[in-house]
C-alpha cells in the first residue's frame, strides 16, 4: 500500500471507515449464512486497523497503536470474560430452559433457586447431591484456609533459613526443594494415603489438611525463598549490628518487606488446596466430600441439571476470584518479579 | 545538515509538569550548540522533541525549514547518543553500525564497506566483532556514534554522552566529539549539566532553567556577559559573589553603594540610579594583606581552599563573605585582616527583581561559529 | 538475651558464630523439615520400593520383591507408548500456542490506553478460577447440540453445523489442548507484561530514530529482551501440562475410544486408583518425574550455558 492519502487524518479515517462498513455487511451477511463472507471480513478488520494505526500515529505520537492495542484488549477480554460470564455467571440465574436456549446478558427470568438447590438439603431435583455440595463447600473453605496459614508459616520459616543461615547442607536442601515443588502430587498419593490411614484420618477433615500441605508445602517454600531472595540482606545485618536478635530482626525489619508476598503466597497455597481434586476424590469415602469432585460429580450426563452446575462453578469460583481480585497488584508483581530473576 | 528552529516550542506532561516552556531559537546549519542546564531545566525533553519521541504541546521544530513537528523520529533524519548508548546487547559492534543501513536495505557489500569506513573514523576497527557487553564506556560511546554517523542524518542529537565517563575519557572524548564535527560538518546538539562540557566544545551555548530559555549566546559570551543571574551564578568553577545594594551617580561615575561596599561600575551604560545586584566572579576579586588604604574595602581573612591551580580565601566584611583569588606570591593566614580588589571590568549589575542584567555586554566581536580560542578568564 | 545482660554491641562477626548458626537454622527448618520428611521424602522413597515390591496384602504394606518387571512391563505397553506419545501431543502445541498468545496479549497489554488496569487484571480469572469449573464451562459451551459456541460458528456461516468438539479422534486431544491454552496463557502473559516494563527505552528510542518501524522493534528489541522470560514461560507450560488431569478427568475420561486423550499423568492414575496396580502407577508416576525433572534441568541448563559462553 503506497502513500495514497493526503493525511494522517484521512488514512485513519479510510481505516475506521472499512472497519465500519465491513461490520456492518457482516451482520445482514448473518441472514444468509454465507461464511465467506466471514473471512473477507476478518480481512477488513485487519487492513482497517492497520490503517487507523497508522493514520492516527500521524495525528497525534503513538496515538494510533494505543488506540488499536485498546480495541484489541476488549478482544483479548472478551475471550476470557465471555465464555465464563454467559455459562456461568448470568446461567446459574436462568431456568433451564432458557440457558438451553441460547445466550442472554441478562436472564430474562431471574432466578436463585438453584443456588437454593445447592446449599439445602432436600429440595428439588438430585437433592441428595445438593446437601453435599454444602458440606463440601464448607469443607474445602476450612481445609484451604488452614493450610494455606500453616504452609505459608512452616515455609515462612524454613525459607528464611535457606536463603539467609549459612548452614551445613544448605546448597543440597535448596536444591531438594527445587526438585521436589516440580514433581507431580501422584508419586506422593499411594504412600501418602497410606500413612493417612495408618493413622486413621481418612476421610477426615485432618487428613485431608495433612494430604494437602504435603502437596503444597515444597512449591510455597520455594515461593518463599524466591521472596527473600528479593530483600536485601544488609537492612537485616543493620538491624542485627544495633543488637537485634534474628527473629527481632526477622520480625521488624524483614517481614514488613516481605509481607505482600506472604500474602500472595498464601493466596497461592489457598488455590492450590481449593482447586485440588486427585487427592480430594481419593481420600473420600463418604464423610468428607470436598469440592472439586463434588463439581465433577454434578456433570455426570444423566443426572446433569445445568444451571445448577453453573450455580454449583459460581459458587466454587467466588473465593478464589475474590482472592484474586483484592490482591491483584501484588500477585501480578509476583508473578512477574519470579519469572524475571 | 540542516538548520534547526524552534517556534514557541512547550512541553506539559499529564498531571501537569511544564518541562519546556516557549524555547523560540534558530540554530544555524552545522553548528554545535550545547544546551546546558542543571536537572530538572528541560533540556532532555527539549532533545526529546527534536528527536520525535516525544511530542510538543505547543509550537513547532523545523529542519531547513521544513516541518518536522509531526514527522515520527524514524522519518525525521536524525540521529542520537543516549547517555546509556542504546545499543543493541544481542548484535556485534559491526552489526550495531550496520542496522540503519540494514533496514533501509542496502545490500551486504556496501553496509560491510561503510561500516569499516566509520570504524577507521572512530578508531574501532579493532571491536567490530565484540558484543557491547564486552566494550567499555568509552568503547560503546564510539560505537554509539558510528551508528549515528553511518546514516549520514541532517542533525545529531547528543544527550549527556559523556556523564558516564571518567574524568581523563571525557577530556579526550570532548576533544573528540569536535574533532568528529569538524569533518562531519553536520550539526551537533548537545545536551548536558556539566559547564566544561558546554564551555569546552559548544560554538554556542542554549542555556535553560525550569524550561525557560535564560541565553543563547556564543560560549565566551555567556560566561563573560551573563544574561541573568540564573546564567551567571550557574557558570563558573566557584559560585559567583552577590551583593545587594544601590546605584548612584559621583560626577562622571556611576557607583555601587551599599553598607560595606562602594564601587565604581564600569561604562556600559546602566540605569543611573536604582537598587541593583552586583556580580562578582571570585577570579575577578584580588585579596592581599591589609595596607592602610582609602577605598578597598577590609575585611578578615576565614578560610583559605585550594581549587587548582590557584588559592581562594573566603572574606569575610561587614554582612558580607566574599571568595577572592590570592594573588600567587600573597602569603595570608586565617583571621588576619585583608583587603580586596575588584576587577571593574568585571562587574555584573543584575536587576534585584527580574534577575536580568542591566550592563549591557559589548557587541559581539566575532561572529558565531567561529571556534573560539580564548582563555576563560 | 536478657540472660546475658547488658553487653557490649554485637559486631556482625560474632553473628557468624557457627554453633549459633545451626541451632537458629535447625530451630526454623524444624516444622518444614518435619512435614517434608515424613509426608514427602517418605512416600518417594516409598513409591520407588512399590515399584519394584509391589503392595502387599494389607493397605500400606510393600509385598515381597518382584524384581524389574514392572519397569520392563513399560517397554512392551502400548498403551504407555500411546500416552507418552500423547503427552507430547499435548505439550508441544501447549507451549507453542500459550506462548506464542501470551506473547501477543502482553505486547498488547503493555500499550498505554485507558482501562488497561483492567484488562490485566482479567488476565487473572482463568488462572484463579478452578479446573473443573473451567472443564464444566467449556464442556457446556462447545457442547455441540446447544452450546453456544457452535451456535456462533453456525450463525456466521463459518460452519455448516456446529462441531462436536468432544467426539473426534485425535480431535479431542486437541479440544483439551485448547482450554487448557486458556486456563493457562493468562499467567505466562502476565510474566511477559512485567518483563516488558523492564524493557530499556534508550535502546527502543534508539531504533525508532535508526528507522525500525514497529516489527522491527519487535523483532530486534523486545524479542531478544524477552528471551529470558520466553524460555521460563515454556518451561512453566511444558511443566504445568506434562502434568494435565483434571480437565482430562472432568472432560472424557480418557476417551472418546479407548485411549485417545490419555496422558502420562492419566494413565498412571488409571493404573494406581482404578486398576489398584500400584506398582505399575508408581513406575509411571516415577516416569512423568524423571520427564518433568529432565526437561526443566535441560531448559534451564541451556540458558544458564548460553549466557555463561555469551558473557565476557
Amino acid at each position: 500500500m503506497g502513500r495514497k492519502f493526503p493525511s494522517p487524518a484521512g488514512e485513519a479515517i479510510a481505516g475506521g471507515a472499512i472497519l465500519v462498513l465491513a461490520t456492518a455487511l457482516e451482520a445482514v451477511q448473518v441472514h444468509y449464512r454465507a461464511g465467506w463472507v466471514f473471512w473477507l471480513w476478518l480481512l477488513a478488520v485487519i487492513a482497517g486497523l492497520t490503517l487507523l494505526r497508522r493514520g492516527l500515529n500521524g495525528v497525534r505520537l503513538d496515538l494510533g497503536t494505543r488506540v488499536v492495542a485498546g480495541l484489541l484488549a476488549v478482544v483479548v477480554v472478551a475471550v476470557i470474560v465471555v465464555p465464563f460470564v454467559l455459562v456461568v455467571l448470568v446461567g446459574s440465574f436462568q431456568s433451564r430452559i432458557e440457558l438451553l436456549s441460547g445466550p442472554h446478558i441478562w436472564p430474562t427470568h431471574f432466578t436463585t433457586q438453584f443456588y437454593g438447590q445447592l446449599f439445602n438439603a432436600g429440595l428439588g431435583f438430585g437433592s441428595t447431591a445438593a446437601s453435599v455440595y454444602g458440606q463440601a463447600y464448607r469443607n474445602s473453605l476450612i481445609v484451604a484456609a488452614t493450610v494455606a496459614i500453616f504452609t505459608t508459616l512452616c515455609a515462612l520459616l524454613g525459607a528464611y533459613a535457606i536463603a539467609r543461615i549459612r548452614f551445613p547442607g544448605r546448597g543440597a536442601i535448596h536444591s531438594a526443594v527445587m526438585i521436589t515443588y516440580m514433581l507431580p502430587g501422584i508419586i506422593l498419593f499411594v504412600p501418602l494415603v497410606g500413612i493417612i490411614k495408618s493413622l486413621q484420618l481418612v476421610d477426615s477433615l485432618p487428613g485431608m489438611f495433612l494430604g494437602h500441605s504435603a502437596i503444597i508445602l515444597p512449591f510455597v517454600v520455594w515461593l518463599m525463598v524466591g521472596a527473600f531472595d528479593a530483600v536485601d540482606p544488609d537492612t537485616e545485618y543493620a538491624a542485627r549490628v544495633d543488637g537485634a536478635s534474628r527473629f527481632g530482626a526477622l520480625r521488624r525489619v524483614v517481614l514488613p518487606l516481605i509481607l505482600p508476598s506472604v500474602a500472595t503466597t498464601a493466596v497461592f497455597a489457598f488455590l492450590l488446596s481449593w482447586n485440588e481434586l486427585l487427592f480430594a476424590k481419593v481420600m473420600y469415602i463418604s464423610q468428607t466430600p470436598m469440592l472439586a469432585p463434588t463439581i465433577v460429580n454434578f456433570m455426570d450426563p444423566i443426572n446433569r441439571i445445568e444451571p445448577q452446575l453453573s450455580a454449583a462453578g459460581m459458587a466454587a469460583s467466588v473465593p478464589v476470584l475474590l482472592l484474586a481480585l483484592l490482591m491483584q497488584r501484588y500477585i501480578i508483581r509476583d508473578i512477574g518479579e519470579g519469572s524475571v530473576k | 545538515m540542516a538548520s534547526v528552529r524552534l517556534e514557541h516550542l512547550g512541553k506539559t506532561y499529564r498531571g501537569g509538569v511544564n518541562a519546556l516552556q516557549d524555547l523560540t531559537v534558530t540554530i544555524p546549519n552545522g553548528e554545535f550548540v550545547c544546551i546546558l542546564g542543571p536537572s530538572g531545566s528541560g533540556k532532555s525533553t527539549a532533545l526529546k522533541l527534536l528527536a520525535g519521541i516525544e511530542e510538543a504541546t505547543t509550537g513547532r521544530i523545523f529542519f531547513d525549514d521544513q516541518d518536522v513537528t509531526l514527522t515520527t523520529p524514524e522519518r525525521r533524519d536524525v540521529a542520537m547518543v543516549f547517555q546509556s548508548y542504546g545499543l543493541y546487547p544481542q548484535m556485534t559492534v559491526a552489526e550495531n553500525i550496520a542496522f540503519p543501513l540494514m533496514l533501509r536495505k542496502v545490500p551486504r557489500a556496501e553496509r560491510a564497506r561503510q561500516v569499516e569506513e566509520v570504524c577507521k573514523l572512530l578508531g574501532i576497527g579493532k571491536l567490530l566483532r565484540r558484543y557491547p557487553r564486552q566494550l567499555s564506556g568509552g568503547e560503546r560511546q564510539r560505537v554509539a556514534l558510528g551508528r549515528c554517523i553511518v546514516r549520514n542524518p541532517r542533525v545529531f542529537l547528543l544527550d549527556e554522552p559523556l556523564s558516564n565517563l571518567d574524568a581523563n575519557l571525557r577530556v579526550s572524548m570532548r576533544q573528540e566529539l569536535r574533532r568528529l564535527h569538524e569533518i562531519l560538518g553536520a550539526t551537533f546538539i548537545y545536551v548536558t549539566h556539566d559547564q566544561d562540557d558546554a564551555l569546552a566544545m559548544g560554538d554556542r551555548v542554549l542555556v535553560l532553567a525550569e524550561g525557560r530559555l535564560q541565553q543563547y549566546d556564543a560560549a565566551t559570551r555567556v560566561y563573560q556577559y551573563p544574561a541573568n543571574r540564573f546564567v551567571a551564578s550557574f557558570l563558573g568553577r566557584l559560585p559567583m559573589n552577590f551583593f545587594s545594594g544601590a546605584l548612584e551617580t559621583r560626577g562622571d561615575l556611576v557607583m555601587f553603594r551599599n553598607a560595606d561596599l562602594l564601587l565604581a561600575v564600569p561604562d556600559g551604560k546602566p540605569p543611573v540610579t536604582g537598587t541593583a545586584t552586583l556580580g562578582v566572579r571570585p577570579d575577578a576579586i584580588s585579596v592581599r594583606s591589609a595596607h592602610p588604604g582609602k577605598e578597598a574595602p577590609v575585611g578578615f581573612v576565614r578560610w583559605l581552599e585550594v581549587v587548582q591551580p590557584d588559592l581562594y580565601a573566603t572574606i569575610e566584611i561587614g554582612s558580607h563573605r566574599i571568595i577572592a583569588k590570592v594573588p600567587e606570591g600573597e602569603a595570608l593566614e586565617v583571621g588576619q585582616p585583608a583587603y580586596l580588589h575588584f576587577n571593574p571590568a568585571k562587574l555584573h549589575l543584575f536587576d534585584p527583581a527580574t534577575g536580568d542584567r542591566l550592563n549591557p555586554a559589548p557587541e559581539e566581536a566575532a561572529p558565531a561559529g567561529t571556534r573560539r580560542r580564548e582563555a576563560l578568564a | 538475651m536478657s540472660v546475658l545482660g547488658v553487653r557490649r554491641r554485637r559486631s556482625p562477626s560474632d553473628l557468624a558464630i557457627k554453633g549459633e548458626q545451626r541451632f537458629y537454622a535447625g530451630v526454623f527448618l524444624l516444622p518444614t523439615a518435619l512435614i517434608a520428611l515424613g509426608l514427602v521424602a517418605y512416600p518417594l522413597v516409598y513409591s520407588l520400593l512399590l515399584t519394584v515390591r509391589g503392595a502387599g496384602d494389607l493397605p500400606g504394606e510393600l509385598g515381597p520383591w518382584i524384581g524389574f518387571s514392572n519397569w520392563t512391563h513399560l517397554v512392551g505397553d502400548p498403551v504407555f507408548r500411546q500416552s507418552f506419545v500423547q503427552s507430547v501431543m499435548y505439550v508441544v502445541p501447549a507451549c507453542v500456542v500459550g506462548v506464542g498468545v501470551a506473547l501477543a496479549v502482553a505486547v498488547v497489554l503493555n500499550q498505554d490506553f485507558p482501562g488497561r488496569r483492567i484488562a490485566r487484571a482479567c488476565l487473572l480469572i482463568p488462572w484463579a478460577l478452578p479446573p473443573v469449573v473451567v472443564a464444566a464451562m467449556f464442556e457446556w459451551f462447545l457442547d455441540a447440540r446447544r452450546g453456544l459456541f457452535g451456535a456462533w460458528l453456525t450463525g456466521l456461516g463459518i460452519t455448516a453445523r456446529p462441531p462436536d468438539f468432544f467426539s473426534g479422534i485425535p480431535g479431542t486431544l486437541f479440544t483439551l489442548v485448547g482450554i487448557h491454552v486458556w486456563k493457562t496463557f493468562p499467567l505466562l502473559a502476565i510474566m511477559f507484561v512485567v518483563a516488558l516494563q523492564y524493557l530499556p527505552q534508550e535502546t527502543l528510542h534508539a531504533a525508532r530514530i535508526d528507522g525500525a518501524g514497529m516489527l522491527h522493534r519487535f523483532r530486534y528489541v523486545v524479542l531478544p529482551h524477552l528471551r529470558p522470560t520466553i524460555v521460563a514461560a515454556v518451561i512453566i507450560e511444558l511443566l504445568i501440562t506434562l502434568q494435565l488431569f483434571d480437565l482430562i478427568y472432568a472432560l472424557t475420561l480418557g476417551g472418546p475410544g479407548a485411549y485417545s486423550t490419555y496422558n502420562l499423568y492419566f494413565y498412571a492414575y488409571k493404573n494406581t486408583f482404578e486398576y489398584q496396580d500400584f506398582g505399575y502407577g508408581a513406575v509411571l508416576a516415577y516416569v512423568v518425574s524423571a520427564l518433568v525433572i529432565v526437561c526443566a534441568l535441560i531448559l534451564t541448563r541451556g540458558r544458564a550455558a548460553r549466557s555463561q559462553l555469551a558473557g565476557g
